[in-house]
Order: C-alpha cells, then sequence, then structure tokens
C-alpha cells in the first residue's frame, strides 16, 4: 500500500486507498438551477462558478407549456456546462413554439474525486452518430445524455417523433455513439458527458 | 484530523480527510444494459450483483420506432433488487431501446439513496413529495425516465393535455414536481416520474 497522503489527489496506491488530504466530504458544492428555453432562442442560466474539470451537470427533467404538435414539450433540449458559471439549453431551431424550463444540478467534486469530465455532442443524421472522445478508462466511467435539439421544424403532422428521442452509449473507450430512429434530413445534436473516476 | 482509517467508510474527520482503506478507485463497477420493451408495460434486466445500497441507474435515453404514440415515454427505471434493473411504461406496440448504466460506488462514497417515483393525477400540475432529510449541499438529484399512461396517435408526446415535468429540492425534505401543464382531466393523461436522491458523504 502506498500512502501518498500529501498530494491529496486521486488514488493513494493502486491497492491501497483512496484518499483526500483536507476534505471533509468528496462534493465541493451542489448547485440546481433552471433555464428557459424556446424555439430557435438559446437559454442560459448563471451559477456560481465551478470547477469545470470536476464537475458533472444532471438533467433534472423538462416542462413545456402545452402546445399540441409542438414538438419541443415532448423533447428534452439539450444542456451543457458551457463554462465555469454558464448553463446552456437549446432546443429546435426552426418552427413556433412555447418556452419550455428545464431543471439541472451541477454536482461539482472536490479535486481527486473525478479523473476527467469531458463535454460533447454527436450531429449528422444517420441515425447512429459517434463522436471521439479522449480515452477513458471505461471501468470507471459511466456516460449521460445532456439532451437533442435538431433543425426540425415542430410540426409533428410532418415528421415523425421517432426524432424526438434519442439514446447514448459509451461504445468505447474513446467513443460515444448516439442513436435515433430516424433524422429524415434533419441534422439531429445529441448532447452527453463522459464522466471518469479515479 | 480524525484518522479513522480502519472504518473504511465515509469521511476520517469533519476537517481532516476523506478515505478509503483498500480501495484503488472510488467505483467499483459500471455495467450497461438496455431494455426492448415493445408492447410491455414492464420489464426486468439481470446485472451483475451490486451492493443497492451503492448503487445507481442512470437513464440514458431511449428511440423507438413508432410513428406516433408512444411518444416521451421512456419509462421508470429503478434497482430493485442485488441483480435486477425494472422498467415501467406504457403499453405499446412500438419497439422501445431503453438504455442504463448502473454505477456501483465503494462503500463510503455514497452516504443514502431514495429512490422511487411520483405520480401525476389526470389534472396535476404539482406533487411534492417528502423525503428523508439530506444535506443538500451533497446530494444529487438524477431523474429517472418518465412513464405515461395515455398514447395518443395524433400528439408527439403521446399524451393529452399535459407537459412533461421536472423537479427542484424545496427544502432537505421536500421534492417538488412540476409541469407547466397539468393534465386535462378528460384524456386520463397521468404519469410517473422517477427519481434518485443520491446523498454522498
Amino acid at each position: 500500500m502506498s500512502l501518498r497522503l500529501g498530494t491529496g489527489i486521486g488514488p493513494l496506491g493502486s491497492a491501497g486507498m483512496v484518499g483526500l488530504r483536507g476534505a471533509s466530504s468528496l462534493i465541493q458544492s451542489m448547485q440546481t438551477g433552471t433555464i428557459a428555453v424556446g424555439i430557435n432562442s438559446p437559454g442560459t442560466t448563471t451559477i456560481s462558478a465551478v470547477n469545470t474539470s470536476v464537475s458533472v451537470l444532471i438533467p433534472g427533467g423538462w416542462s413545456a407549456a402545452y402546445n399540441t404538435g409542438n414538438a419541443i414539450y415532448a423533447t428534452q433540449p439539450r444542456i451543457t456546462l458551457t463554462n465555469s458559471t454558464t448553463v446552456t439549453a437549446a432546443t429546435y431551431t426552426n418552427g413556433t413554439g412555447v418556452n419550455s424550463t428545464n431543471a439541472f444540478t451541477v454536482m461539482e467534486f472536490r479535486s481527486g474525486v473525478v479523473k476527467s469530465i469531458q463535454y460533447g455532442n454527436t450531429s449528422g443524421t444517420s441515425g447512429a452518430d459517434t463522436a471521439t472522445i479522449t480515452a477513458v478508462n471505461t471501468a470507471k466511467s459511466y456516460v449521460i445524455y445532456l439532451g437533442l435539439n435538431s433543425t426540425s421544424s415542430n410540426a409533428y403532422a410532418q415528421e415523425g417523433p421517432q426524432r424526438y428521442y434519442a439514446r447514448v452509449d459509451l461504445t468505447n473507450s474513446t467513443t460515444v455513439t448516439a442513436r435515433y430512429s430516424e433524422a429524415a434530413g434533419q441534422t439531429m445534436t445529441i448532447n452527453f458527458a463522459v464522466v471518469e473516476f479515479f | 484530523m480524525s484518522l479513522r482509517l480502519g472504518t473504511g467508510i465515509g469521511p476520517l474527520g469533519s476537517a481532516g480527510m476523506v478515505g478509503l482503506w483498500n480501495a484503488p478507485s472510488l467505483i467499483k463497477s459500471v455495467q450497461s444494459g438496455i431494455f426492448s420493451t415493445g408492447g410491455s408495460y414492464s420489464g426486468n434486466v439481470t446485472i451483475t450483483a451490486v451492493d443497492p445500497t451503492n448503487s445507481l441507474v442512470l437513464n440514458n435515453g431511449h428511440r423507438h420506432d413508432s410513428a406516433y404514440g408512444v411518444g416521451a415515454d421512456g419509462g421508470v427505471l429503478k434497482i430493485t433488487s442485488s441483480t435486477n434493473v425494472s422498467i415501467t411504461k406504457i403499453t405499446y406496440t412500438a419497439t422501445d431501446l431503453v438504455t442504463f448504466i448502473v454505477v456501483e460506488f465503494m462503500p463510503g462514497v455514497i452516504k443514502s439513496i431514495q429512490r422511487g417515483h411520483v405520480h401525476f393525477g389526470s389534472s396535476t400540475s404539482t406533487v411534492n413529495l417528502t423525503i428523508t432529510a439530506v444535506d443538500l449541499s451533497k446530494t444529487g438529484l438524477f431523474f429517472n425516465g418518465r412513464h405515461r399512461f395515455y398514447a395518443d396517435n395524433s400528439l408527439p408526446g403521446g399524451g393529452g393535455a399535459a407537459s412533461e415535468s421536472y423537479s427542484a429540492f424545496t427544502s432537505s425534505t421536500n421534492l417538488q414536481w412540476v409541469k407547466q401543464s397539468g393534465g386535462d382531466g378528460s384524456s386520463g393523461e397521468q404519469s410517473y416520474e422517477g427519481y434518485q436522491i443520491v446523498e454522498f458523504f
């Protein structure tokens, strides 16, 4: 066992112990909030500054005022941690629609808990779009689905709802794959975060 | 600083140090799975055994092949035992593929997990859920999917006059869920909304 207690970061020995000096908790901060977003009108919310390299963004659901045939109310807008003080949400870029409210949590770990966090997106029309990420240890990593938007109009009568939903997988150590049923020529942009722990 | 290194669980002193003996990582295991729920109201997937008190399931989205109807109902996911993840969702003929990840932390990372679902009635806009008190400065909320009760062939969301929902803590013992438009009461639009409240040490 290696007791590198002075480092304050990361596992203290491969077979020994995980520890953080000077830390009463694994969590540095926890913030929740909401973002208002409309069609073709991305929204932002300002949060207290966090270290983005150790902060995980977690979607907390969304809600839009009902409007028949409007895709926005059925689709989880894509959100991301844009910088240390900003969370952004975006939904469809065409059509008319209503505002939605998107809840989120930003969970900031203390340094030494999370090895890496990568925010990214896939973009395409193939039904199985991929994004390349910096290599992670898949045994200690997971991917979080952070919603989608597209260039689609919101007229449900013209476009099947298949494209309002998607799923993401950490396919291998360097690839995230987003899958959906169809895009019909509309570009789908799907957000994700990959969290790797020590 | 209190160096209770032998315990292997939790913070080692309130102003001192967080540590786990015999742990090369904070993560014990990560496994993924998928539900294929065509026509089904519920389903189960067997996973490699985990300790549910140290594990959470992440709903990683869904896709389906329906023209209309099943809509936003990706289903509510839960860890129901050490070797089982369940899903409940609307019964619909379309195949819906729902992916999930189970993350198991080493003992000493997670202090508590509260999991379950809230029920929106057919004309409900707000639901307040009383929970066991948590420290909000160390607690994360994970939305675990939605189970709607109504499939409408003419709407992308698969439901009548009701929207999706979001949630937020209003106190250390209350989680509030909101729909901007509650069910209209005529379409029978009800839903379950799944959650995991994860309090870290």
